[in-house]
């Protein structure tokens, strides 16, 4: 399934790695809930989180700057952090 | 917050300054697991807060070990001034690590 | 160029240099820093606050000190000589590690097979997220920011600065492991180390085949 991950800069404590924001992959597999880092880094308890991983094509990331197009990176990516395309 | 820097053609060899020996590693990480006070992300979060500079100034371990005395005293756990009347025992105790343990 | 070390790493004299070629420090003698002072202060006033206890400091640091690459290479191993384990292990590394009889505490697992399509290399860009609990600490570079990242952008060629070419047809794959996995890449087994017992076998198992940036060698 494809999914955009979100051009979304929030302050504080952020999984999501920049250099994946707004980039366009495919889900490799569904991992299950965990507790939410960008609360639990200042304590909060929220409810947890679903968390996927998405694998990119270095071309879809780097475009021409990629060493070869159809090598991939595979990230952990929590479900709040993607959207349909 | 951090965001990961890319740094292409950065030499493999340039790394941190002093390496985070296993022993220092292990005793930070002892700190981390007393219960409820902190999590691996609140450890991070205030890891990340020093900012770029500190990778230039501190060494890994004075890093961790500022981010768990200040989660510590966010925690509640001990106070600032409670950490700074026993750091002057512990230093009055002796000159060196071993010393002062 | 950064080296690989078959043997687990320890606190031992090593002429002087431990694996990643840094001097070992004689943490006791040396004079005592204001970090170091509050690293002791912390300790202490957690055991005086009933927030910490000697006894689970002490099993804490045999527990970590246990841990080395050497674990995951005998993980390899099986892999290498028992289909089925090998099928586990794909299924839930953290399931087949403890299956072993390796105390990974609540460590998530993931293993990547290699194979002749497939190269798998494991990075955190974010911090230096590395499977402690089964392998033991990272090795410096890994935790560079250098390698950080550069990983996710040129692998190839942070590959063959550790002395690795990939030829073109294989496909890389680069893992961030940027929430609650830990990641250890399952090395394809040398064709020359066909036929050699399970405990051999985790002889050729490099701490590097394991992060994706060597190959497992025969031992030296």
């Amino acid at each position: 399934m494809k999914v955009r991950i979100k051009s979304h800069w929030p302050p504080g404590h952020i999984r999501t790695p920049a250099y994946l924001r707004g980039k366009i992959g495919q889900i490799e597999r569904r991992i299950g809930l965990f507790n939410n880092p960008e609360e639990t880094a200042y304590r909060q308890t929220g409810p947890q989180r679903e968390l996927v991983r998405v694998r990119f094509r270095m071309a879809d990331i780097w475009g021409a700057r990629a060493e070869r197009g159809e090598d991939v990176i595979e990230a952990e990516i929590y479900a709040h952090w993607l959207e349909p395309v | 917050m951090i965001w990961a820097e890319i740094l292409p053609g950065l030499s493999l060899q340039k790394n941190m300054i002093s390496p985070f020996g296993k022993k220092e590693w292990m005793r930070c990480m002892v700190l981390t697991s007393a219960a409820g006070l902190m999590t691996t992300d609140s450890l991070r979060r205030v890891l990340e807060d020093m900012g770029a500079d500190a990778y230039e100034t501190m060494t890994y371990y004075e890093r961790w070990i500022a981010s768990i005395a200040q989660n510590m005293v966010e925690a509640g756990a001990v106070t600032t001034d409670e950490l700074g009347s026993k750091m002057a025992e512990v230093r009055a105790r002796g000159a060196t690590y071993g010393a002062a343990s | 160029m950064p080296h690989d070390h078959h043997d687990h790493e320890h606190d031992h004299s090593h002429e002087g240099l431990s694996p990643s070629g840094h001097p070992y420090r004689a943490d006791n003698d040396t004079d005592l820093s204001y970090w170091q002072a509050m690293e002791i202060a912390l300790r202490e006033l957690l055991i005086e606050k009933g927030h910490l206890t000697a006894a689970q400091i002490h099993s804490q640091i045999n527990a970590m000190d246990s841990r080395s690459p050497a674990n995951g290479a005998r993980v390899v191993a099986r892999a290498w000589v028992d289909p089925e384990f090998k099928a586990a292990l794909l299924a839930d590394a953290g399931a087949a590690s403890r299956a072993m009889g390796f105390d990974i505490g609540p460590m998530h697992l993931i293993a990547l097979e290699n194979t002749k399509e497939v190269h798998n290399v494991v990075v955190c860009t974010l911090c230096s997220c590395y499977p402690r609990n089964l392998l033991g600490l990272p090795p410096d570079w890994y935790k560079s920011r250098a390698y950080r990242s550069r990983t996710v952008i040129e692998p190839r060629k942070v590959l063959s600065e550790f002395g690795l070419e990939l030829p073109e047809p294989m496909q890389v794959r680069v893992h961030d492991s940027t929430a609650d996995m830990r990641y250890i890449v399952l090395p394809a087994q040398p064709e020359a180390s066909l036929g050699l017992t399970e405990e051999e076998l985790a002889a050729w198992v490099t701490r590097d085949s394991m992060i994706g940036v060597g190959l497992p060698q025969a031992p030296r």
